[in-house]
């Protein structure tokens, strides 16, 4: 091989802007519209959604029914094609290659769907060794491969179960094993716990944590509930009518929500209400004599911190608890109170500057007398 | 009746059975693929090509349109080029084979097509080509159904099989009629019968049991698979 051209590559390689790393998933302005059927013109399911996936990530799309969350996890893997724009999935340009292309690039982006959609005619280890044989496998390989992922997943003792067998968490189980049997960089999660109850969910997104933590597996949710995003995402997508109106890390996104739709489905989460009595008798002005009403949110390690009786001993004022959630958002613990103090300059500054002072966010809600 | 009559209806048995065992076996070589391509060739579908999807559409229900009787009469040229002859067992297995192809055809085709259709996403997500999802996912799926189906179909052909005995076929029809009907052997017509019912029995136990052995859809045991009939509505 000649060498020259090589060497002046290299002396010319630092000069160039080095273009930042790409993210694990890409999308460019993609938008996708279906024929509608009989009456002619299209149906327009996504609009110029733009947005990455780093590796590592848990992305969590979240959107109701109707807003294109199913069309664009599908578009991921090519099972949906693009109408425009561009999608890279792990340095493969999605949207330019044809079905037998895509092939390849498949089976390193495993998929679950909501209804587990297992081969009712094969048993758990077969449904595991599908994708193997598919890919080419030997039967020694599939052998060794699908008891480690059963055994991953909690299924050890239900090689033989069929389908019918199996409980939809097991089921769910069976999916995800078969998802990581070719060893994925990406795995894809389509309403994979909608068809669970609330105990199962939580095992299966534990099980999904787990996955991504342990073996580095990039994953992308879709969803309806807020719940599953809560528990397991580090960034979160808002799609509304197929376009995405809000994006970033979960914790930002549900504390500061800037999109209607995103308030209303952090609303069950982090959102405070107050007592009936207390909400219709709300003033935006001071009211003298009466309380001032503060939310204030706590994250990270200061949730944990006794704040509350700490102003109490510091400011030396009597605060009232009016309404609290505490939870974990993403892992990260968070609370939020609406409390009431005294209506005083000194005592209402006194509160929320010592607030400030351990970086707690709190602000005035309104007065009551 | 004299033993050389009752010779005569096991001799007649066995013809039956071979005339329908070969064509039923013929009728699904050939009608499976056919099934399988109609099943899955219409537009957007695996092996999408409407246009050979319609022209095999149409050809199917001319044949299955055409009364059995008819047909046989129809291809008697083409039954002796196959054949080398127009009359006796053998040649009426190809009339009874162009019967049967179609039928079970249709019956593969509206088996696959009842196959969910997240498990030909789930297989196209895993990187299968259109082939591994007929011969892993489709195929295996739908054999259940694709039992209960063949079993109608070997049903119809020994009914079938009696019609041939009117063009000399042989076979329980063909001793039927010469015995039963024209020489007035009303004991040969009802051994007939009788044989033919047992068949039909036979022959639809075995399917129903082989189509429960095959379909993991429900707790063994459980009477969950439903027939073909019931589904259509």
């Amino acid at each position: 091989m000649n060498t020259l051209p090589r060497s002046t590559e290299l002396i010319a390689a630092p000069l160039r802007p080095s273009p930042g790393p790409e993210p694990l998933i890409a999308f460019r302005e993609v938008s996708k519209s279906f024929a509608r059927r009989g009456e002619g013109g299209s149906v327009r399911a996504l609009d110029k959604v733009s947005f990455g996936v780093e590796r590592g990530d848990v992305f969590g799309i979240i959107g109701r029914s109707g807003a294109g969350k199913s069309t664009l996890i599908r578009l991921i893997n090519g099972l949906e094609r693009a109408s425009a724009g561009r999608i890279v999935v792990d340095g493969h340009e999605i949207t330019r290659l044809s079905e037998r292309a895509l092939t390849g690039p498949r089976r390193k982006i495993g998929m679950i769907f909501q209804h587990f959609n297992l081969l009712s005619s094969r048993t758990a280890f077969g449904n595991v060794a599908l994708p193997l044989e598919i890919a080419g496998r030997s039967k020694a390989e599939i052998e060794a491969r699908v008891r480690p992922l059963l055994q991953l997943v909690g299924l050890s003792d239900k090689h033989d179960r069929y389908p019918a067998e199996l409980s939809g968490g097991q089921k769910q189980r069976v999916g995800i094993a078969r998802a990581l049997a070719t060893e994925p960089t990406v795995l894809l999660c389509d309403e994979a716990t909608s068809a669970l109850d609330p105990e199962t969910t939580a095992s299966i997104l534990a099980l999904l944590a787990d996955v991504n933590r342990r073996l580095g597996v990039t994953i992308v949710i879709i969803t309806h509930e807020i719940p599953v995003i809560q528990a397991i995402c580090n960034r979160v997508a808002v799609l509304e009518a197929g376009r995405i109106v809000e994006q970033g890390p979960v914790l930002d996104v549900f504390l500061k929500p800037a999109h209607p739709t995103t308030e209303s489905f952090v609303r069950s989460v982090t959102g405070l209400e107050l007592p009936p009595g207390l909400a219709d008798a709300i003033e935006s002005r001071p009211v003298p004599g009466g309380r001032a009403i503060l939310q204030i949110v706590f994250t990270g390690p200061n949730a944990t911190t006794p704040i509350l009786s700490r102003l109490t001993t510091v400011v030396g004022v009597d605060i009232n608890i009016l309404a609290g959630r505490v939870g974990t958002i993403g892992g990260v613990p968070f609370g939020a109170l609406l409390v009431a103090v005294p209506e005083d300059e000194v005592a209402r500054s006194a509160v929320l500057g010592a607030l400030s002072l351990l970086k707690q966010e709190a602000k005035v809600v309104g007065y009551v007398a | 009746m004299s033993l050389s009559i009752v010779w005569l209806i096991v001799y007649a048995t066995i013809d039956t059975l071979y005339m329908v065992a070969i064509s039923a076996a013929l009728g699904t070589l050939l009608g499976l693929p056919l099934g399988i391509f109609l099943a899955t060739s219409r537009r957007g579908e695996l092996f999408a090509a409407p246009a050979f999807n319609r022209i095999a559409g149409a050809i199917v229900n001319a044949t299955r349109s055409t009364p059995f009787i008819i047909l046989v009469v129809a291809i008697i040229p083409f039954t002796r080029l196959v054949a080398g002859t127009s009359i006796g067992t053998t040649a009426a297995m190809v009339p009874l084979t162009i019967a049967a192809t179609p039928f079970i055809a249709r019956i593969i085709e509206a088996a696959i097509r009842e196959v969910d259709h997240g498990l030909i996403e789930a297989a196209r997500s895993m990187g299968a080509t259109p082939l591994q999802i007929v011969l892993k996912v489709l195929v295996p799926e739908a054999m259940p159904a694709i039992a209960l189906g063949l079993t109608l179909a070997v049903v119809s052909l020994l009914g079938y099989s009696a019609m041939v005995g009117a063009v000399g076929g042989g076979g329980l029809g063909d001793l039927g009629i010469r015995y039963g009907y024209q020489r007035f052997m009303p004991d040969v017509m009802a051994a007939v019968v009788i044989v033919l019912i047992a068949l039909v029995q036979g022959v639809q136990t075995l399917g129903d049991w082989l189509a429960r052995r095959l379909n993991k859809r429900a707790p063994q045991g459980a009477p969950e698979f439903q027939s073909l009939d019931s589904k259509e509505f």
